[in-house]
């Protein structure tokens, strides 16, 4: 219970009749990437709205350093930086100038606007109006602005959500660089591609439901490929080689070339006719949109 | 913490051409004081009655509450154009203090008005060669009791304001509650209880030049400090409920 810096027990959000986040419990430890991944209008802003105190849940609870969101709102949101859906900014002031008004109001030295601004490698915009700015840039400034009074935790929508591939990988490194530093990091996506090359643990979010919460790595013990094998004798074909039955088709999971080679050899000299010999690859993309089309046909 | 909220609220007014708002409602009211043909006939009279009598009228009644509604608006729309709202409500304050700080903004900028009105018209009547002494005490209180009696208004207005996206809706909203005041202080009956009238009746001043009169302070202080409440507590409740 106390091993978590964030955790949420049934937090559920009605809009009206609608379940947009329904008994989510998430539960996520101190410096890691969390990747709350999830297709779109599957609650995930919703649910970071609350966690932030934008929104009032509809029941349950949230709990952020071992405190009740509801009751120490302030104290939390002091060690927090977000950027929730769009960017947000005033377009009439500068890049420097909207960091500015949060400076002011979160109380740190102003050197560290020029800091934030380098760090996202804005500062040859610094004195431009945000207006002007590309939606990649107001992306970034997002970043800044959320990192302004170094929190202890960064949550981040979507936040590669109209940036070019350069600008995606740039701002992988930085994501990465500041979980070095000891930030934990929530980081919303949409594109299970983006979550799997940076998150350590993995939160899954379908129909407002959190359908899957481990480890990267247990999401990647999921995901083997084996080796299909169809034949004219189901029965024989597993006393030869091994495996399981799955209707007229013989699956293996340990298989290196080698091994195929002997199997069919194995198969033939037995006179057993090989029809098909495929591997099937059970990818990540695959497991996860599974998952998915369970949970939106329950 | 209200304080520092205070200044951001005034940084982000940057750009903002704050000083021509401020200043346009008592230059169009020397204006309209000007090309009064009646203003020169008035010779029996006191010089600076005659002067407030015709100044008061359309300033206290129309232009510093439109003006009023329009600031209200302005501390507002840079709050929905992009997710103000959304990044002022994730910093470590509350609610009420984020609404209390536009608020007091307000307050201060209508404040600001009232002074640079007073100055307008001090110059009109110098310029005029009034021979008679400029009565600082009657202006120091219609100054200040106008602008109390503006506090109503910036209550309703800055929730209109937070409410509605549009600045047309609450721009809207504040011409349709000060048209009716032109009515209103025509009703003895009604006329003392419309809040957009309070100003007019703060800032009337009568022969006897003892500012503040025309309505009994209690029934002003009941009027307007009722209305202010009310019209505060409503727009913090709404602002601290609201899903952003
Ligand atoms: N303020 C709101 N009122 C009504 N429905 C909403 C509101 N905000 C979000 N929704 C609905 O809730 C669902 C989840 O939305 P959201 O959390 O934004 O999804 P995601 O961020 O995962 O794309 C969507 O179906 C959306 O239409
Ligand atoms: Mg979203």
């Amino acid at each position: 219970m106390m091993t978590y810096i964030v955790q949420t027990t049934n937090l559920t959000k009605q809009f009206d009749k609608y379940a947009a986040v329904t008994n989510v419990d998430l539960k996520i430890k101190e410096g890691e990437i969390y990747g709350f991944l999830g297709p779109n209008g599957a609650g995930k802003s919703t649910t970071i709205r609350m966690l932030l105190g934008l929104m009032k849940p509809t029941r349950g609870q949230v709990t952020i350093f071992n405190q009740d969101l509801h009751k120490h709102r302030q104290t939390i949101l002091r060690q927090v930086g977000s950027l929730v859906e769009n960017p947000s900014y005033y377009p009439h002031l500068t890049a420097k100038e909207n960091l500015e008004v949060l400076r002011m109001v979160l109380d740190v030295p102003k050197a560290r606007i020029m800091e934030v601004l380098e760090m996202v490698r804005l500062t040859h915009v610094a004195n431009k109006k945000v207006k002007g700015f590309s939606l990649g840039m107001k992306q970034r400034l997002g970043i800044a602005q959320a990192l302004l009074h170094q929190p202890r935790l960064l949550i981040l929508d979507e936040p590669t959500n109209g940036l070019d591939p350069e600008g995606i990988i740039e701002i992988r490194q930085l994501i990465k660089k500041l979980a070095e530093q000891g930030i934990t990091i929530i980081i919303s996506s949409h594109l299970l591609s983006e979550i799997d090359q940076i998150a350590t643990t993995i939160g899954i979010i379908a129909k407002g439901k959190l359908i899957y919460q481990d480890s990267i790595s247990a999401m990647h013990a999921l995901a083997k490929n084996r080796l299909g094998i169809r034949t004219n004798d189901v029965n024989q074909t597993q006393q030869i080689i091994g495996g399981e039955v799955e209707g007229d088709v013989v699956y293996c999971t340990k298989y290196n070339n080698r091994q195929v080679a002997t199997y069919i050899a194995q198969l033939v000299t037995a006179n057993i006719d090989v029809y098909r010999v495929e591997e099937e690859k059970h990818s990540l993309e695959a497991i996860f949109l599974q998952m998915i089309e369970e949970a939106e046909h329950k | 913490m209200i304080g520092t909220l205070i200044k951001a609220e005034w940084y982000k007014l940057k750009h903002h051409h704050i000083y021509a708002i401020l200043i346009i409602g008592p230059l169009l009211t020397l204006l309209i004081g000007m090309l009064n043909p009646m203003m020169g006939d008035m010779g029996a009279y006191h010089p600076w009655l005659s002067l407030f009598l015709f100044m008061n009228l359309p300033y206290a009644l129309l232009f510093l509450p439109l003006i009023t509604g329009v600031i209200a608006c302005i501390i507002c729309r840079y709050e929905h154009q992009a997710g103000g709202w959304k990044q002022w409500a994730t910093l470590p304050v509350t609610r009420t203090q984020i609404y209390v700080s536009k608020l007091i903004l307000i307050a201060l900028l209508v404040l600001i008005i009232q002074m640079i009105y007073g100055l307008v018209i001090f110059i009109a009547g110098t310029v005029k060669g009034f021979d008679v002494v400029f009565p600082y005490w009657t202006v120091g209180k219609f100054i200040i009791g106008g602008w109390l009696a503006t506090f109503p208004m910036i209550a309703l207005q800055l929730w209109a304001a937070m409410h509605w996206r549009s600045f047309a809706v609450a721009f809207t909203i504040n011409v349709v509650f000060t048209l009716p005041s032109i009515l209103a202080i025509n009703s003895e009956r009604f006329g003392p209880f419309y809040p957009w009238a309070q100003p007019f009746f703060a800032m009337y001043v009568d022969e006897s030049m003892s500012g503040m009169l025309f309505i009994p302070i209690s029934q002003m202080l009941l009027v307007t400090g009722g209305s202010f409440i009310v019209f505060l507590v409503l727009g913090i409740a709404t602002f601290k409920q609201k899903a952003i």
